[in-house]
């Protein structure tokens, strides 16, 4: 078996072939691309837990590691699964799109190996550069999606950035408190610290790495932007895998670090650090729900809902106990894998009909049935509906919020919930539903290989939902590792203190209720088809189809009610235009003036000198 | 024999006057010339002009801290003589005879001397800058050298007062106390200009703006680091790190206002010229943190950003509309600008993290919050114009081919910040020995004026 620092070294090397084996052919790079990653999830899912690399080395006395934690393993996995279909559907995607298919490959494989480092890594500064490594690629990818996609990189980097520097100054601190960086002996001197404020800022400056990256207010705004232009098929991997490096980063500040022991309890057992978290995952919750609803780009939309589940997995984690916690690394790979459908399926829709405005668009069923079951058992998972793997998340989360009397937060879940059976609902009724429009008449069904990642997806997210034990189980040695309370089940039986649940009755229960459904509708009789203007409005002839698209303010009554809400991304521009205003005014003042300004400055450096030293 | 470095450039200079065309072959010859000699002479060797004695004569110093200054100030003439293609006519000569200067500027001993070779040096600039297109902002940098010359110079005057000597090894020893203040208030502002400090550096976007690619090329990366060795000879071996702490709270001015000011700019050459006041800052903060590791680091940062602004210069004057054409030098730009940036991988990161990591040490959490928040404003204005560059869609405007032997060059130059990124050794030990160089004060004085 290939040892990992080897793996990522033929990652890095592997770019490079990438590159000149698309610029001499476009199929044969991403089908290299494609057996490189799915190698690299073999080795990853044969890995032992416990095994240990030395790295290299950068600063004194520390030693760069590399070791497999159950955590890492459990979200390197989920990474890899949907990197891996992402990269065979892009095969054929990649065909059509004139988008630099070399360049595309060859960053997607330096991204990979960035995101293997980051999971496998013992330490807080080795985390760092293969954070950076991954943010590098992803960046590079980002511009060459639609036009806007080039502000979006900058956005997307720039929060990046901000949220990761946090987490750098609060390495070096950690680094010079106790000259130790590895996540082990971190933890224990952290909790033999006795300054709590020390703790508070180490915690949450690492936990804002984690932030920015999954999206949780208020470094939420560059998922619109970014995930809604970045190219199709990557917006799939930006969503269902890169969000998820914070979920990540979110887990080892949480739980690694034991928030639990550190900090005295504030609210049943959940110290007030974590409740502040699980607030900012409150509010993201509201906002990705209810900015969701309002979005007409099928793309932005389900951007906003990631925010929204990032929130979910923030509320989960953030509990920290047995239910909770499970619930949230369970909402890692339920969103993961519902998110990185969807947009697998809008990146078809798009590559056969060339938009992502929903009101441009309908009546696709009947061209594309199978990207229109992709999409439905997606937005299925995605709304926590059974015998959807989504469901088990959400309602290990619920219970668990229950369990503790956390009813605001519940309840702000709750509406997160029934918000997203709207907003999931309005690509589905104008996209897929509806009348099929005259010049989308003769699309067809997107090619078999772009057919079959997606259809793999339908099939594990249903089979996660019916058969939870693989998940569970890693679940439980997670649980284990940290030292929380393992989740009892067995196999199909998840048990809380509020009861248990069994996925297997639940599954026969909707499979005879769909039985039934069928049967009814075999047995009536078939609705007549009629064109959109084959009918009667008041008495006046329809001759115009677009007009009566009800995609087109779908949500309207909703949406007055909270018209004027105050938005963030308005309030980072008006910052960042302050930033370029003093930038400006610095320019004007100090460096295009005349010569006798500048004489003006001497003068006034040497007054001050002499002002403050004598 | 170290006379020779000076000496050789400033003969071919003159003698090709009457030949200007000619001079731009005989330049890569000068410079392959005193390469030679250079690597010839062992370091740690002071030689008297015209035989008079320290501290009685001009005395030219070749310690660690020189020898390894020389090399990086030649090795980028060479790097620069190798790619005639951005020099313009006849100013061959005028890099001869900056050559000259820089090499003496580095190599003497002696204050007066010192400031003459800065003066030359900033003659030879203001002849670089001075270009049809910026006549303006030649005119300020003009105006703006002779006032920093004469701060220069006055500070010289109160040294000579203050101990009855000019060279720099007496004046360290026997400096009276009274005169230590003025005297580095006054140098201060000398090199500030030169040095790109924050409100006394106003002339650095202009001139770097000036249209020929050779400008900001030779003033951003071989000038530059002549500077910042004088800087360092002066006010760490001359006075022991006194001033300092002023310099440190200048140094994070100029990092916050150079990268906002970079911000705003609409031109890709004048951000990188903020950038590049911006990264000067970062050293001569780092720099004053005081210490050996501080000024190995902050030489290893100068290194790293000399190398990333010879390619972005080079770059951003020749073609500055679209990289799909010139994928080569898109490439070594964009190594550049990660650098630059800090990504991991690149020489830059090195860099900021060393300072990072000792600035931590010495319990100073304002530089590493400032080099952060500097770091996302450049690593926002620096990726802008990548992406804009890579992904431009207009080729209707001119199109510049980068000659063979520029992209060469270019790309060798990124593969080094590559590999630096990794084996960073090779640019640390010439850090160290700088830092050797100029923290071991009394072996600079012994050395000078043989064991008093």
């Amino acid at each position: 078996m290939i040892s990992l620092t080897n793996l990522i070294l033929v990652f890095l090397i592997g770019s490079i072939v990438s590159y000149l084996l698309t610029k001499a052919n476009k199929i044969l790079g991403s089908i290299f691309n494609f057996l490189l990653i799915s190698y690299a999830l073999y080795v990853v899912w044969n890995i032992k837990v416990g095994h240990e690399e030395v790295l290299f080395r950068i600063l004194r006395d520390v030693e760069r590691t590399l070791k497999v934690t159950n955590l890492g393993k459990y979200f390197a996995i989920v990474s890899l699964i949907v990197i891996s279909f992402v990269a065979f559907f892009i095969i054929e995607w990649i065909r059509k799109k004139d988008i630099k298919p070399a360049a595309f490959n060859s960053f997607l494989l330096l991204m990979v190996s960035g995101i293997l480092g980051v999971f496998f890594s013992n330490d807080l500064l080795t985390l760092y550069i293969f954070w950076e490594i991954a943010v590098l690629g992803s960046f590079l990818i980002v511009p060459m999606g639609k036009k806007e996609s080039k502000r979006a990189a900058i956005i997307y980097v720039v929060t990046s950035a901000i949220g990761s520097y946090m987490y750098l100054f609060a390495t070096f601190s950690i680094y010079q408190r106790y000259g130790i960086l590895s996540f082990e002996q971190v933890s224990q001197y952290l909790a033999n610290d006795s300054s709590n404020l020390f703790k508070w800022f180490v915690i949450l400056f690492i936990a804002s790495a984690g932030i920015a990256k999954s999206g949780i207010f208020p470094l939420h705004t560059w998922l619109r932007i970014t995930h809604g232009n970045a190219p199709d098929a990557f917006s799939a991997v930006l969503s269902g895998q890169l969000v998820k490096m914070g979920s990540y980063v979110l887990a080892i500040a949480l739980s690694v670090f034991p928030t639990t022991q550190l900090f005295s309890s504030f609210y049943h057992g959940v110290p007030l650090l974590n409740y502040v978290l699980i607030w900012l995952g409150n509010i993201s919750i509201l906002i990705g729900t209810f900015m969701a609803i309002r979005q007409n780009d099928m793309k932005q939309l389900i951007a906003f809902s990631s925010i929204a589940n990032g929130g979910y997995i923030l509320v989960g984690l953030g509990i920290m106990n047995s239910i909770g916690y499970a619930g949230g690394l369970f909402h890692v790979f339920n969103h993961a894998i519902a998110a990185a459908m969807i947009f697998l399926s809008f990146a078809a829709v798009v590559y056969r009909t060339g938009t992502t405005k929903i009101d441009e668009m309908g009546g696709l069923i009947w061209r594309m049935p199978w990207t229109f079951v992709t999409y439905l058992v997606g937005i299925i998972s995605l709304a926590g509906i059974p015998p959807t793997s989504g469901f088990i998340s959400k309602w290990m989360i619920f219970s668990s919020l229950v369990s503790k009397g956390m009813f605001i937060t519940l309840a702000i879940t709750f509406i997160g919930s029934v918000g997203s059976f709207l907003y999931v609902f309005r690509p589905l009724a104008g996209v897929f539903l509806g009348q099929l429009k005259r010049k989308h008449s003769d699309v067809k069904e997107v090619p078999i290989i772009m057919l079959v990642p997606m259809l793999l997806f339908v099939i594990l997210t249903i089979l996660i939902g019916v058969y939870p034990k693989p998940v569970l189980d890693s679940i439980v040695s997670i649980e284990n590792e940290v030292g929380i309370k393992a989740i009892e089940h067995s196999g199909t039986i998840i048990k809380t203190p509020l009861g248990q649940w069994n996925t297997l009755t639940v599954f026969t229960m909707f499979s005879v209720g769909f039985i039934i459904a069928a049967i009814l509708y075999m047995i009536f009789p078939k609705g007549k088809k009629v064109d959109l203007t084959d009918q009667y409005t008041g008495g006046e002839y329809l001759y115009n189809y677009d007009l009566y698209h009800y995609a087109t303010g779908f949500y309207r009554f909703i949406e007055r009610l909270y018209d004027k809400h105050p938005s963030f991304e308005k309030l980072y521009e008006k910052l960042v235009s302050f930033f370029r205003y003093i930038g400006y005014f610095t320019y004007k003042l100090v460096y295009k003036t005349s010569p006798s300004g500048y004489v003006f400055w001497i003068t006034i450096v040497i007054l001050i000198l002499f002002w403050v030293r004598w | 024999m170290s006379a020779l470095l000076i000496i050789i450039p400033l003969l071919a200079g003159f003698l090709f006057i009457p030949f200007k065309e000619k001079a731009k072959y005989i330049l890569p010859l000068v410079v392959i010339t005193t390469l030679i000699i250079l690597l010839l002479l062992s370091p740690d060797q002071t030689n008297a002009m015209g035989g008079w004695k320290a501290p009685f004569g001009i005395v030219l110093v070749l310690d660690s801290a020189s020898y390894y200054s020389l090399l990086v100030v030649n090795i980028v003439f060479l790097l620069i003589s190798l790619m005639p293609q951005i020099v313009e006519k006849g100013y061959s000569v005028v890099l001869l005879i900056l050559l000259a200067s820089t090499n003496g500027l580095v190599l003497t001993g002696d204050i007066f001397n010192s400031f003459v070779f800065l003066e030359i040096t900033a003659v030879a600039a203001y002849i670089i800058a001075f270009s049809r297109k910026n006549p303006y902002g030649a005119f300020k940098y003009l105006i703006l050298g002779g006032i920093s010359g004469a701060f220069y110079l006055l500070g010289a005057i109160y040294a000579y007062i203050g101990t009855g000597s000019l060279n720099f090894a007496d004046i360290s020893v026997n400096i009276k106390e009274g005169f230590l203040p003025i005297v580095a208030l006054l140098i201060f502002i000398g090199i500030g200009v030169e040095s790109k400090i924050f409100p006394l550096a106003g002339w650095v976007p202009d001139v770097y703006d000036s249209g020929s690619p050779l400008t900001p090329v030779i003033l951003g990366t071989g000038v530059t680091f002549t500077i910042m060795y004088l800087f360092g000879r002066i006010f760490i071996t001359v006075f022991h790190g006194y001033f300092l702490d002023v310099v440190f709270i200048f140094g994070l001015l100029t990092i916050v206002l150079g990268e906002l000011a970079a911000l705003r700019q609409n031109k890709l050459i004048k951000a990188l010229a903020f950038s590049s006041i911006a990264q000067a800052g970062l050293v001569l903060s780092t720099i004053s943190l005081g210490g050996y590791e501080a000024i190995k680091f902050g030489y290893f940062h100068l290194l790293n950003d000399i190398s990333a602004k010879l390619v972005l210069f080079i770059i951003a004057a020749t073609i500055a509309h679209n990289f799909t054409e010139n994928k080569i030098a898109g490439v070594s730009f964009s190594i550049a600008s990660f650098s630059l940036i800090g990504f991991p991988l690149f020489a830059g990161f090195r860099s900021k993290l060393l300072i990072l990591q000792l600035a931590f040490s010495k319990d100073n959490y304002l530089l590493p919050a400032v080099v952060l928040f500097a770091t996302v404003i450049e690593a926002a204005y620096i990726l802008k114009w990548n992406i804009k560059l890579w992904h431009s869609t207009n080729t209707g405007e001119e199109k510049q081919k980068i000659s063979w032997n520029v992209n060469l060059i270019l790309l060798i130059v990124a593969l080094l910040i590559i590999f630096i990124g990794i084996f960073p050794d090779l640019y640390l030990k010439m850090a160290q020995n700088i830092a050797d160089g100029l923290t071991n004060y009394r072996a600079y004085v012994t050395n000078v004026l043989g064991g008093m």
